[in-house]
C-alpha cells in the first residue's frame, strides 16, 4: 500500500510539473517572439499555429486570423516557427480577396522572420499561416505597432 | 489514513489539470482554425467576424498617436476607478474594457504612480468574472511600485488583456469578451475625441474619421448579441455615435500592393489608400456624442 501511495505521490509531481513546463513554455515562447519583433515594435496580439501536415489533394491547411487595423499605421508583423516543428512558417496577408504580401516568396525560396504593413485603410484584414510544402507545424505570430506614418 | 492520502492527492491533481487548461496556449484548441488554399477566395464567416474583433481598439496605437503629437498626459480623460456600481458580469466585463483602455494612455505616458490604482480595479473586475488568474497583478504591481521596465509593464498588461479575452472566447463566453472589447473602444474613442477637443490636428481628424468602417465592424459582431438586454441597451447608445460617423466621406484611391526590400526587411506597401474627408461640425457632433454616451456607460 506504501508503495501505491509513493508511486501515485511520483506520478502526482512529475505531471504537475510537466504541466506547469509547458504552460511556461507556451508563455515564454510568446514573449521571446515579441521580443524578436524588435524594441522599436510594441506588442498588440499574439496567435499560435498548430497545423497537421497536408495531404495529397487536400487544399494546402491554413491558419487564419482577421484583425481590424488603422489608417497610418506601420505594423510589424512576425512569425517564430518552433524549433521542434517540421515545417517552416510563413504568413500570408489579404485585404479582402488580395494578396498583399507574404513572408515567404515561392519562387525564389526566400523567407522572412518579420514583415512591415504600412496600413492606408482603416479596415479587417486577414493573415493565413501555411507551413513550407505543407508540412506539419508550430508557430507563433506576433502583430506589433511600429508607428504613426 | 493512506485512504485519505491518496484521495488529496488525486484532488489536487485534479484542480492542477483544470487550471493549467485554462493558462495554457495550445493550438489544438483553436476553434477558429480554417482549412483552404492561401489563394482561394476568402469569405468572412461568422467566426472571422468574431475574430474581427481583436485588435478593434488598441490602447497602444491610440495612445502613441496622441503622444506622437506632442498632447501632454491628462487624467481627466480618464475614467474613475471606483467599481462598486458593477454588479453584473456583462457591466465588469465592459468596464474591464474601459480600463484596459485607461492602462495602455497611463502606460504610455510612464505615468506608474497612478497605474497601481487601475491594475486594483482591473484585478477586482476580473476576479468578479472569474478571469482574474490570467491578469499578472503581483508582477505588474512591482513593475509599477518600483518604476522600473515600462516595456516589461506595457507587455504583461496588454498580454495579460488577450489571454483573458482568448480565455473567454475558448469557453463560450465569447459575450464578455465582446463587452471588452466594445468597453476598451468606446474609452479609446473618448479619449482621442476629447484631445481632438483640445487639440485640433488633422491625424487625429482622420483617425475619428476612419472610426465609421471600424465602429460598423463592431457593430455586426455587438448584433450577435442583441437579444440580451444589455447588449440591446449598449447597441442603441453606439447607434447614435454610428449615426453621427455616417456623414464623414470615406473615399478609397485603389493601387496594386507591392513587396519591397530595404535592409533586409521586407516591406508591403499596400498602395491602395484611404481619403477621409470630415467637416468641423461633423467633428463637434461626433466628440459631443461620444462623451454623452462614454459617461452614459460608465455609470
Amino acid at each position: 500500500m506504501k508503495n501505491i501511495v509513493l508511486i501515485l505521490a511520483v506520478l502526482f509531481l512529475s505531471a504537475s510539473y510537466s504541466v506547469k513546463l509547458q504552460a511556461q513554455t507556451e508563455a515564454q515562447k510568446v514573449e521571446l517572439c515579441s521580443k524578436m519583433a524588435g524594441k522599436d515594435a510594441s506588442y498588440l496580439k499574439d496567435f499560435t499555429a498548430d497545423l497537421p501536415a497536408t495531404k495529397s489533394n487536400e487544399k494546402t491547411q491554413s491558419y487564419k486570423f482577421s484583425l481590424l487595423l488603422q489608417k497610418s499605421t506601420r505594423y510589424r508583423i512576425t512569425i517564430c516557427t518552433d524549433d521542434d516543428s517540421p515545417g517552416r512558417g510563413y504568413v500570408q496577408l489579404f485585404d479582402k480577396e488580395k494578396m498583399l504580401g507574404s513572408s515567404y516568396n515561392p519562387q525564389t525560396g526566400k523567407e522572412y522572420k518579420s514583415f512591415e504593413f504600412d496600413c492606408q485603410k482603416a479596415d479587417a484584414y486577414h493573415f493565413f499561416v501555411q507551413f513550407v510544402d505543407g508540412k506539419a507545424g508550430k508557430a507563433i505570430v506576433i502583430l506589433s505597432y511600429v508607428k504613426r506614418l | 489514513m493512506i485512504k485519505k492520502f491518496i484521495y488529496l492527492i488525486v484532488t489536487i491533481a485534479l484542480m492542477a489539470s483544470c487550471h493549467s487548461g485554462g493558462s495554457q496556449k495550445s493550438g489544438g484548441e483553436f476553434g477558429e482554425n480554417d482549412s483552404l488554399s492561401g489563394d482561394s477566395a476568402l469569405p468572412v464567416s461568422k467566426e472571422a467576424m468574431e475574430n474581427l474583433v481583436q485588435n478593434i481598439s488598441s490602447p497602444v496605437e491610440i495612445a502613441s498617436l496622441i503622444k506622437s503629437i506632442g498632447v501632454p498626459f491628462s487624467q481627466k480623460y480618464l475614467a474613475p476607478t471606483k467599481i462598486d456600481n458593477f454588479n453584473t458580469a456583462n457591466s465588469k466585463a465592459f468596464n474591464l474594457g474601459i480600463m484596459a483602455t485607461d492602462l495602455g494612455y497611463l502606460n504610455i505616458y510612464s505615468k506608474t504612480s497612478l497605474v497601481l490604482q487601475y491594475i486594483t480595479s482591473i484585478k477586482s473586475l476580473a476576479d468578479g468574472i472569474s478571469i482574474g488568474q490570467f491578469f499578472d497583478f503581483t508582477t505588474l504591481k512591482r513593475l509599477a511600485t518600483n518604476n522600473e521596465n515600462i516595456d516589461s509593464l506595457m507587455y504583461i498588461s496588454i498580454h495579460s488583456f488577450n489571454v483573458m479575452d482568448d480565455y473567454m472566447r475558448k469557453h463560450k463566453r465569447g459575450n464578455l469578451s465582446t463587452l471588452m472589447v466594445a468597453g476598451g473602444y468606446i474609452e479609446g474613442l473618448y479619449i482621442i475625441t476629447q484631445v481632438a477637443k483640445e487639440h485640433p490636428n488633422k491625424d487625429i481628424n482622420d483617425y475619428i474619421g476612419g472610426q465609421k468602417t471600424i465602429l460598423n465592424e463592431l457593430m455586426l459582431i455587438l448584433k450577435n448579441y442583441q437579444k440580451d438586454p444589455y447588449f440591446a441597451q449598449l447597441i442603441t447608445e453606439m447607434e447614435t455615435i454610428k449615426k453621427v460617423l455616417e456623414p464623414v466621406k470615406i473615399t478609397i484611391e485603389k493601387g496594386e500592393p507591392k513587396s519591397v526590400e530595404r535592409n533586409g526587411m521586407l516591406y508591403i506597401e499596400q498602395n491602395t489608400k484611404s481619403i477621409i474627408t470630415i467637416t468641423d461640425e461633423q467633428l463637434k457632433s461626433i466628440i459631443a456624442q461620444t462623451e454623452i454616451v462614454r459617461n452614459k456607460l460608465i455609470k
